[in-house]
C-alpha cells in the first residue's frame, strides 16, 4: 500500500472553515499523523511525495446541507477558475490542483474531501453538522491510514 | 476554505447581473454599459466591482471589499497579550507575519518593552521571507496571467512551464525563512511580544544562505522578465504613503510619510488617516484628512524610499526601466520583483551578521497603556492600535489593513482609466478593470474569496 498522507486546509478562526484543521486535530488525538495547511495552497506542492496517496480535507461552499461530505479526484474537482480568477490574494484549491497537474507535481493518488460549511465569519463557532462531519471524516481517514488505531475513532464518530 | 461548488451560484450571479440594466433603461440617449462583478452570498471575504457607464463616460464606480480584520478586532478584546500574535497571524494566510509584527510592536510600545538588537534582526529576516513569498505568489500566480491574456496560472503554466516552476521555487525559499523563524509554516507561532519563543542558532540560518543566493539570481532574472511585459498606458498623480526609516528600506519601523508632506509617528496615524463608511460596502474606506484617497504598497515604498534600496536593487530597477517615482500602477508587478531582489539580499545580509540574543524574549511588565504600530505588509502599510491593561488583557484593538486604505484609490483608478479604454470590447474592458484592481494585490478576503465577473451591455 502507498504511504497515506492526510492534509487539512482552512482557518480555525473562521467558523466552519476550520473543518479541515479540526479533522487533523482529531486524527492526532487518535495517534494518526496528519498535517495542517493554511490557505496558501502553493505550499502543498512540496508537502507531498509523488508516490503517496494524499487525502486533502477542506471546508466547502456548495448547494448542499451543512455537514455534507463531498469527494473529488483531481479530474472531477470543479475548476470554476474563470469565476475565481479575481481571487487575487491566495490561490484557490481547485486552481492549485490544476496547476500541480499541469506541472506534473500531483501525487500518485489524490482525494479531496470537502465538508460543506455554512457560516464562515471570523470568530464564529463551528456548526453542529460540520462538527459531526469532522468526526465521520476523521474516523474514516484513521481507519484508512492506520486500521489498528481506528477503533477509538469509529466509536467516537458513532457516539 | 477554498473548495466551491458553484452551479447554482453562477445562476444567481447572472440573475443579479441581469437586473443592472433595468435601472439603466431610465437613462435616455447614450448607450449604457454596466460592468458588474457580483459577489456570492453566504461567504465572508467577498469582493465586488460595479461600474456603470453612459457612452464613454463613467457614471458610477463601486469597489466593495469585505474586511475580515473588522471582525477580528472584537475577537481580540479580552484576550491576553501573549495570545495576540497567534490570533492576528490567522487574519491572513498570506501575510501572517505583517499582522504579527504590527501587533507585537504596538503591544511592546504600550508596555515599554525594549527588544534585543538580534531579535530586531530576526524580525527583519522573517519579514524578508514574507515579502518573497507574498510578492512572488501575487506576481506569478495571480497577476502575470493578466499580462499573457491567460485566465489563470494553469493556462500560464501550460505555455510557460519553466517560468512558473522557477517562480514556485523562489516562493518556496520565502516559505523556508518563515518556517525556520516561525516554527510552524502556515501560521507562525513563535513570534512573541518581546521577541521569539525560541531563536535559531546561526548554523540553522546559514543553511538558508545557499538557497538565498540562488533566489537572488532568480529574482533578478524574473524582475527583468516582468519588465518586458506589455503595460497599459495609464498613470495617476497619487499621494503615496509609506513608512520611512532614516537608514533602511522599511519593514517594521519608521515614520509614516507621504509624497504630499505627511510626516507623522504611528501614534498620530488616526489623526491624519480616517476610515469612513461608504453606503455601497461593508468595508470601511480610508482617506487622508483634507486630501482624499491615497496609495499604499510597493509603488509608494519605492517612490518614498528608493534611496534606501541596496545598490543592486537600485540597479535592477534601472535595468527594468522603472522611473522614480513610478506612477503606472500596472508596473507594480515590476516593483514587487525589485523588492523581492532587495528582500533576498537583505535576508543574506542578516544571516551573515546574526548572533543569537542572550535571551530570545525580553521581560514584559504589563501596565495600563496604549500602543501603536505601523509596519509594511507586502501590499502596504498595516496599522494596529491596542489599549492594554495591567492585567495583560486587551481592552480595545484597532486594525487598519492596507486594502481598506487602497480601496478608494482603486475606485479612482477605474474612474480615471475607463474613459481612455471605453472603445475596448466588453470582455476586454472587464478584464482590464479586474487587472487594475489586481494591481493593488488586494486582500479581498485573506482566505476565502469568491467573485463572479459579468458584463452587461444595453
Amino acid at each position: 500500500m502507498n504511504k497515506v498522507r492526510i492534509i487539512g486546509c482552512g482557518n480555525l478562526y473562521r467558523g466552519d472553515d476550520a473543518a479541515g484543521i479540526l479533522v487533523v486535530h482529531r486524527l492526532r488525538e487518535f495517534g494518526v499523523e496528519a498535517h495542517e495547511a493554511g490557505d496558501d495552497m502553493t505550499r502543498l506542492m512540496s508537502a507531498w511525495q509523488p508516490d503517496e496517496s494524499v487525502f486533502l480535507v477542506d471546508a466547502a461552499l456548495a448547494v448542499a446541507a451543512p455537514g455534507t461530505i463531498l469527494r473529488f479526484s483531481p479530474k472531477d474537482l470543479p475548476r470554476a477558475t474563470k469565476d475565481l480568477r479575481f481571487s487575487t490574494h491566495g490561490i484557490d484549491l481547485a486552481e492549485f490542483i490544476g496547476l500541480a497537474g499541469a506541472l506534473g507535481r500531483l501525487p500518485r493518488e489524490l482525494t479531496v474531501i470537502g465538508i460543506v460549511g455554512e457560516n464562515f465569519a471570523a470568530g464564529a463557532k463551528v456548526g453542529a453538522a460540520v462538527r459531526e462531519a469532522v468526526e465521520r471524516v476523521a474516523a474514516e481517514l484513521a481507519s484508512l491510514a492506520h486500521p489498528e488505531k481506528a477503533t477509538d475513532a469509529v466509536a467516537s464518530a458513532q457516539a | 476554505m477554498s473548495t466551491v461548488i458553484r452551479s447554482a451560484k453562477s445562476a444567481s450571479a447572472k440573475k443579479k447581473a441581469g437586473k443592472a440594466p433595468a435601472s439603466a433603461k431610465t437613462a435616455p440617449a447614450a448607450k449604457t454599459r454596466t460592468i458588474a462583478v457580483d459577489y456570492l452570498p453566504r461567504v465572508e471575504g467577498e469582493g465586488a466591482i460595479h461600474i456603470r457607464m453612459k457612452g464613454d463616460a463613467v457614471q458610477e464606480v463601486k469597489v466593495k471589499i469585505f474586511e475580515p480584520p473588522r471582525l477580528f478586532e472584537a475577537f481580540l478584546e479580552g484576550r491576553h497579550y501573549d495570545e495576540v500574535p497567534d490570533i492576528t497571524a490567522r487574519i491572513c494566510g498570506i501575510c501572517p507575519i505583517a499582522y504579527q509584527m504590527s501587533s507585537v510592536h504596538a503591544i511592546e510600545r504600550a508596555y515599554g518593552v525594549e527588544i534585543d538588537p538580534a531579535v530586531r534582526l530576526l524580525r527583519r529576516l522573517i519579514y524578508c521571507g514574507e515579502w518573497i513569498e507574498s510578492h512572488v505568489l501575487h506576481v506569478f500566480m495571480l497577476h502575470a496571467p493578466d499580462f499573457f491574456g491567460a485566465n489563470d496560472v494553469i493556462e500560464l503554466a501550460a505555455k510557460h512551464e519553466d517560468l512558473v516552476k522557477r517562480a514556485l521555487e523562489l516562493k518556496k525559499i520565502g516559505n523556508e525563512i518563515v518556517s525556520i523563524l516561525g516554527g510552524r509554516e502556515i501560521h507562525p507561532i513563535s513570534v512573541r511580544v518581546g521577541g521569539f519563543s525560541r531563536t535559531p542558532r546561526p548554523r540553522e540560518l546559514r543553511g538558508l544562505a545557499e538557497n538565498l543566493k540562488w533566489a537572488l539570481d532568480a529574482a533578478i532574472d524574473l524582475a527583468k522578465f516582468t519588465a518586458t511585459l506589455d503595460f497599459p498606458d495609464f498613470e495617476s498623480n497619487y499621494e503615496f504613503v509609506a513608512l520611512s526609516h532614516p537608514d533602511e528600506y522599511p519593514f517594521s519601523e519608521g515614520r509614516v510619510v507621504s509624497s504630499k508632506g505627511v510626516d507623522v509617528d504611528a501614534s498620530e496615524f488616526e489623526d491624519h488617516f480616517r476610515e469612513h463608511h461608504v453606503a455601497h460596502s461593508n468595508a470601511l474606506q480610508c482617506s487622508h484628512v483634507g486630501s482624499g484617497s491615497y496609495h499604499v504598497g510597493p509603488l509608494a515604498r519605492f517612490a518614498l524610499n528608493f534611496e534606501k534600496l541596496s545598490p543592486l536593487a537600485k540597479q535592477v530597477a534601472r535595468d527594468c526601466g522603472l522611473p522614480v517615482p513610478c506612477r503606472n500602477p500596472f508596473k507594480s508587478i515590476v516593483v514587487r520583483m525589485v523588492e523581492t531582489v532587495f528582500a533576498c539580499e537583505e535576508a543574506l545580509r542578516v544571516i551573515g551578521v546574526y548572533e543569537p540574543p542572550e535571551s530570545p524574549c525580553a521581560r514584559v511588565k504589563p501596565r495600563n497603556s496604549t500602543g501603536w504600530a505601523v509596519t509594511e505588509a507586502p501590499r502596504g502599510i498595516l496599522y494596529h492600535r491596542y489599549q492594554v491593561g495591567a492585567d495583560g488583557l486587551v481592552k480595545a484593538a484597532r486594525i487598519v489593513p492596507p486594502t481598506s486604505q487602497n480601496q478608494s484609490r482603486m475606485e479612482e483608478d477605474l474612474r480615471e482609466m475607463i474613459p481612455g479604454i471605453a472603445s475596448l470590447s466588453d470582455a476586454d474592458l472587464t478584464r482590464r478593470c479586474e487587472q487594475a484592481v489586481r494591481n493593488y494585490d488586494p486582500c479581498i478576503s485573506c482566505a476565502t474569496h469568491f467573485l463572479k465577473a459579468t458584463l452587461v451591455r444595453e
